[in-house]
């Protein structure tokens, strides 16, 4: 049973490669969490959202609440989680590897 | 209890900084993995996008005042950290070969890279 990731993201795929690379290592059962500019990667207007489709996507709340982000168009089925939620989340995946 | 049975750790080293600049990462990573050989688990290094500009052969880092990462590399071998992979997508995204890398490292296409990833006990990121 191969390992599952949880790969945290947090640099806007607009401006930093992070995302891109994270999802080229994504593998069925892994998770991405989107934090801190890493939620820009909700966008429907990210280069990358149709790569999104399909996998398993969180976003942190206060991240996407800060940027002003629910006014936008967003992907769909991404969950949204605050921390706790998070700590809760790392137990769930064998290994979780943060794109920076 | 048979202490003398040490479970050995698979420890996955994902390397993706420019060696020179204004952020001294590259250098603080190898440093790290060069500390981590001493406890005897099983490292393997992964350089994976501008991290694969570290290999580079050749480098001249003394005009610019920082110290040479191709030669920290080159200690490698001597600590017998030898599970070194390149990420082939950003050799061919940079049009770079083997014969421009410095080290011996095994070259993966992304469907093996992303496995290799999957079998570590635990993943380090740079």
């Amino acid at each position: 049973m191969p390992r599952s990731i949880l790969h945290t993201v947090n640099q806007s795929p607009f401006s930093h490669t992070a995302l891109e690379q994270c999802i080229q290592c994504y593998q069925e059962n892994d998770g991405i969490l989107l934090l801190e500019n890493g939620v820009y990667g909700a966008l429907l207007s990210q280069p990358l959202a149709q790569k999104m489709a399909g996998k398993t996507c969180y976003a942190i709340t206060a991240d996407i609440n800060a940027r002003g982000l629910p006014a936008q168009p967003l992907i769909n089925d991404i969950t949204m989680i605050d921390y706790d939620d998070f700590v809760h989340l790392s137990t769930q995946y064998n290994l979780v590897n943060s794109w920076y | 209890m048979d202490i003398s049975s040490k479970k050995t750790k698979k420890i996955g080293v994902i390397l993706r900084q420019n060696p020179y600049g204004s952020n001294p990462m590259a250098h603080e990573a190898l440093d790290a993995v060069l500390a981590m050989s001493a406890y005897e688990q099983s490292l393997t290094v992964i350089f994976m996008g501008d991290g694969v500009f570290q290999l580079l052969k050749g480098q001249n880092s003394q005009a610019i005042q920082q110290k040479n990462i191709e030669k920290k590399l080159a200690a490698f071998e001597m600590y017998d950290i030898n599970a070194l992979f390149v990420c082939g997508t950003a050799l061919n995204q940079r049009q770079l070969t083997v014969e421009s890398l410095s080290v011996n490292a095994n070259i993966l296409n992304q469907p093996n890279l992303t496995q290799l990833l999957h079998s570590q006990d635990t993943l380090l990121s740079f």
